[in-house]
């Protein structure tokens, strides 16, 4: 009676043709990353620099000079996304064991309880895309890789997996 | 020939009330209401959550306190740590077991989790707290149990007050009637009904309370036939869940089930003895010994029931003595209950309606699981009402229209809605501010008009704009000539200052140099259902925006410029547990993530040395919020919106019949806002690394290059290959002219690029 007045909505999976894609995203994102460093984000450059009086300091006194005409603007200084906690890596977990049996609602919904516990966490937008990619919401999928990608910043291992989730995704 | 005709009518009219009785019995779909739960709290090392915070949550719960917690639905507290016993529960997401755990605290930290064999818990979910439930307006409401979950106490303590033949009679009782009979003769007058459990129930089918003596005929025949039809233990879970025990306000309170939630706030299974006597007391007039107006009378009820329980056996006499002892135990309001957000409900109900009938909602059990915070959420409703009393106390125009006010709090890298305030009275339903009141948003506009210069690529934080009078020709063939709110003009400034001290000839400058079609469409990227008109006036705030709508706006901004649509409802479970339908986090790239970090590293500055300064008087030491002040004409309209690392909040403050109130944005929403805010204990806002951005510092109040020791020197994250104007200011002597010189014309090469 009850489930009858209730409009039931079937999220259907897709089919192998994705899965190609998926194999190799699948070995991009380690189901636990505890071994990684934590955050060494770039130092405030010449915030409190002694200068004598009446010195004329440069704006960015680590780096090259700007450019006067259009040289490739120097790559963003190297750091390493933070890892995930123990909460957020359990529910990872979970979710792999949702996405085995294919059930990718489940599996989804252990990546956004994760994410509302470490929002910021790169590794868990490329899941929730990569899941986004086996159901064939590709739209998704890119958008949670551009999300990742903007908190990947200066880390190339995760923003290479990035760009690796949007360009697939692009490509269905 | 007559007694035939007699013989053959009265066989129609049983077969009538035979057929009339199994029909309401077997098709009997008792209406539930859609129960709306609150977000489950989810408790891991390092979540910042205190053991008070912890505690005031079981609280809420219904957990009762013990020395130790050993079952389902107990905590112990020591100054640093609780234990509990959780209850299980069926989530969207699999089912929670009831878990018994041990929990850490350091002051606002949870340090760590452990088992009952302490060994070590990553996570740890609780039960989600009800909100309400969604009711037809004259409807019945209750939560049904299925025999396994009835405490055999509670029907063997039926049977000895209400119904001591109920095992043998066969729906009516001559000796239950005539034992009433003599009870009442004894009495002059109506003291004992005679009436079986099967009679009551029966009679609470067909809810009328007549006693004509055609109804009480027709109530003992269908009775009999009940009887003769189904077993006694489905009657008498038939009649737990179909009883008639309280009112709140428009809602009735049917079966043993929602009465253990609306006297005790905790499910019937976890009851003592004095509890389940309460409710059996309650059973005969549950307006008369209503525990919460006439405490002396059920209590004395109370009482009477214990001693019978105890009499037939069903408790010990010794239990009996120590449960009359005991308090009544029955929550103080009923607070939790009915409409207790409304605000907050709206949403849910708006958002169900897009996929379910009315009718379903009010009948088919189905559970919905929203985002709301009970804590942010009470704190909300707290602050604003405090707030505007004390704004209304501070304005010297006494007999001014009474201030009114809304608030949305929202997650920044989630669309969780986790409160709404929709007035200053936040118990009454009825005009919800903040998703209906639709008001010009000022400078609320603002950050939007820089966004879109940073996004063009030609205007950083700290590009140099003219501030001072101009004239902007519109197509109308008039012209418009904007002015400062203060008519003062500050000649070149940066961005960043022109932005922090809401000024608004730079702003239109930016504006009109990136054109108001570029702000409306990123308007609508940002979340807006259409697109604003892309007129002038838009840029300094010519738009009537709702609270929610701005929140929708903020949320994208503090999510790095990602749109992701605000919502209150997560998932929706149906009557046994089984998922019904999900809302999933969707997300789509609305802005340049690194021109958004730019953006909200600037909004920090409005904070620091801004038009909202004034917010350090609340704000704790230190904690860095980003956000932006809106004030619109003859101040009729206060608004601030802002955000932490965790929360986006928006306020505004004005009048229902928008008359001027005599506040601007930061002297009517943004205390409002701050001490909400100070009370969150959240992360300050954090910029993102993001590529293509370098922290750049320089002078506040020129734009210049900084230069230790002279001017205001404010460090932001610059597009890399940002060239600055070098500070003739802060330069003095011969011997640095060539650098000087140098760094003038790398400037002038920056500009012509």
């Amino acid at each position: 009676m009850v489930t009858g007045a209730v409009e039931l909505r079937l999220r259907l999976g897709v089919g192998g043709a994705v899965l190609g894609a998926l194999l190799l995203l699948s070995g991009c994102v380690p189901p636990e990353s505890g071994t990684r460093s934590p955050v060494s984000r770039t130092p405030v450059p010449a915030k409190a620099t002694p200068a004598p009086a009446g010195a004329v300091i440069s704006p960015v006194p680590d780096l090259p000079s700007a450019p006067a005409g259009g040289v490739e603007p120097p790559a963003p200084p190297a750091r390493t996304a933070p890892p995930a906690g123990a909460a957020a890596r359990t529910l990872l977990t979970q979710s792999r064991a949702h996405q085995a049996t294919g059930d990718y609602a489940q599996a989804a919904a252990s990546i956004e309880r994760a994410l509302r516990i470490e929002p910021r966490q790169p590794l868990l937008w490329l899941e929730l895309g990569t899941i986004r990619l086996k159901e064939g919401d590709f739209a998704q999928a890119e958008s949670m890789g551009r999300k990742a990608l903007s908190l990947s910043a200066g880390d190339a291992t995760l923003t290479a997996k990035s760009e690796q989730l949007i360009a697939t995704a692009k490509k269905r | 020939m007559a007694a035939g005709t007699l013989l053959v009518a009265l066989v129609g009219y049983v077969a009538l009330l035979d057929r009339q009785i199994v029909r309401q019995f077997e098709g009997r779909r008792w209406d539930l209401p859609a129960q709306v739960y609150a977000r489950p709290l989810e408790i891991y090392a390092g979540l910042r959550l205190s053991a008070d915070d912890l505690q005031r949550e079981l609280a809420a719960l219904g957990y009762s306190s013990s020395r130790a917690a050993k079952t389902q639905g107990t905590f112990s507290r020591a100054p640093q740590r609780v234990g509990l016993v959780t209850r299980p529960f069926q989530f969207w997401d699999g089912a929670e077991p009831s878990r018994q755990a041990t929990i850490r605290f350091d002051g606002g930290t949870v340090v760590d989790l452990a088992d009952s064999r302490g060994k070590e818990l990553p996570l740890l979910r609780l039960d989600p707290p009800l909100i309400g439930n969604i009711f037809t307006t004259h409807g019945e409401d209750r939560i049904v149990l299925g025999p396994d979950n009835v405490p055999t106490l509670l029907l063997e303590g039926l049977k000895v007050v209400e119904d001591r033949d109920f095992d043998r009679h066969g729906g009516v009782s001559l000796r239950a009637i005539a034992r009433a009979l003599w009870a009442n003769v004894r009495a002059g007058g109506i003291e004992q009904g005679g009436s079986t459990l099967t009679q009551q129930l029966v009679r609470s089918y067909f809810l009328t309370n007549s006693r004509t003596l055609s109804r009480k005929l027709r109530e003992a025949l269908m009775s009999v036939l009940l009887e003769l039809h189904f077993d006694k233990p489905d009657i008498l879970n038939a009649y737990v869940n179909e009883i008639y025990l309280g009112q709140s306000g428009d809602r009735a309170i049917h079966g043993f089930g929602l009465a253990s939630q609306f006297y005790f706030g905790r499910p019937l299974a976890e009851l003592q003895s004095q509890d389940i006597a309460l409710l059996i007391a309650v059973v005969r007039g549950p307006s008369y010994y209503d525990p919460r107006r006439h405490p002396d009378r059920a209590r004395e009820r109370r009482n009477m029931v214990l001693g019978l329980m105890a009499e037939f056996g069903v408790i010990t006499p010794a239990e009996a003595g120590s449960a009359q002892r005991r308090d009544l135990g029955v929550r103080g309001t009923a607070r939790n209950f009915a409409s207790y957000n409304p605000s907050f409900m709206d949403l849910v109900r708006r958002e169900l309606q897009a996929d379910y009938q009315e009718e379903d909602l009010q009948t088919a059990g189905l559970r919905i699981m929203t985002t709301l915070d009970p804590r942010i959420q009470a704190l909300a409703e707290l602050r604003l009402t405090e707030g505007l009393e004390t704004l209304e106390r501070g304005l010297r125009k006494k007999n001014a229209s009474p201030l009114d006010g809304a608030i949305i709090v929202t997650g920044t890298q989630t669309p969780d809605v986790v409160a709404i305030v929709g007035g200053r009275n936040a118990r009454l339903k009825g005009f919800n501010r903040a998703l209906d009141a639709r008001r010009p948003i000022g400078s609320l506009v603002k950050p939007v008009v820089y966004l879109a210069g940073f996004e063009s690529g030609r205007y950083t934080a700290a590009t140099v704009i003219e501030d001072a009078p101009l004239t902007v020709k519109l197509d109308t063939g008039k012209t418009w000539q904007p002015q400062n709110y203060d008519r003062q003009y500050r000649g070149p400034v940066p961005a960043v200052r022109a932005l922090a001290e809401s000024l608004n000839t730079p702003t239109v400058r930016l504006g009109m140099d990136v054109g108001p079609k570029r702000v409306a469409a990123l308007f609508k990227g940002l979340g807006l259902e259409t697109a604003p008109r892309p007129l002038p006036s838009l840029l300094l705030g010519s738009l009537e925006l709702s609270p929610v709508e701005v929140a929708q706006v903020y949320n994208s901004l503090a999510n790095g410029g990602f749109r992701a649509p605000l919502k209150a409802v997560r998932a929706v479970l149906d009557a046994e547990g089984k998922p019904v339908d999900r809302y999933p986090l969707k997300i789509n790239r609305a802005a340049d993530p690194a021109a958004v970090q730019e953006l909200n590293a600037s909004l920090t500055q409005v904070v620091e040395r801004g038009t909202a300064r004034g917010a350090r008087n609340w704000l704790p030491p230190g904690l860095v919020v980003a956000g932006k002040t809106g004030t619109s004409d003859d101040l009729r309209d206060s608004w601030f919106a802002g955000f932490t690392n965790d929360h986006v909040v928006v306020v505004w403050v004005g009048a229902d019949d928008n008359s001027p109130t005599g506040l601007t944005g930061a002297s009517g929403a943004l205390p409002v806002w701050a001490r909400l805010v100070a009370g969150f204990g959240d992360a300050g806002y954090e910029s993102t690394p993001a590529a293509g951005l370098q922290d750049v510092p320089f002078d506040f109040t020129t734009g210049m290059m900084a230069v230790a020791g002279c001017g205001d020197t404010v460090t932001l994250p610059l597009p890399v290959g940002t060239v600055l104007p070098p500070n003739p200011m802060c330069g003095s002597g011969f011997d640095n002219l060539d650098g000087f010189a140098e760094r003038g014309i790398e400037w002038l090469r920056g500009l012509l690029n």
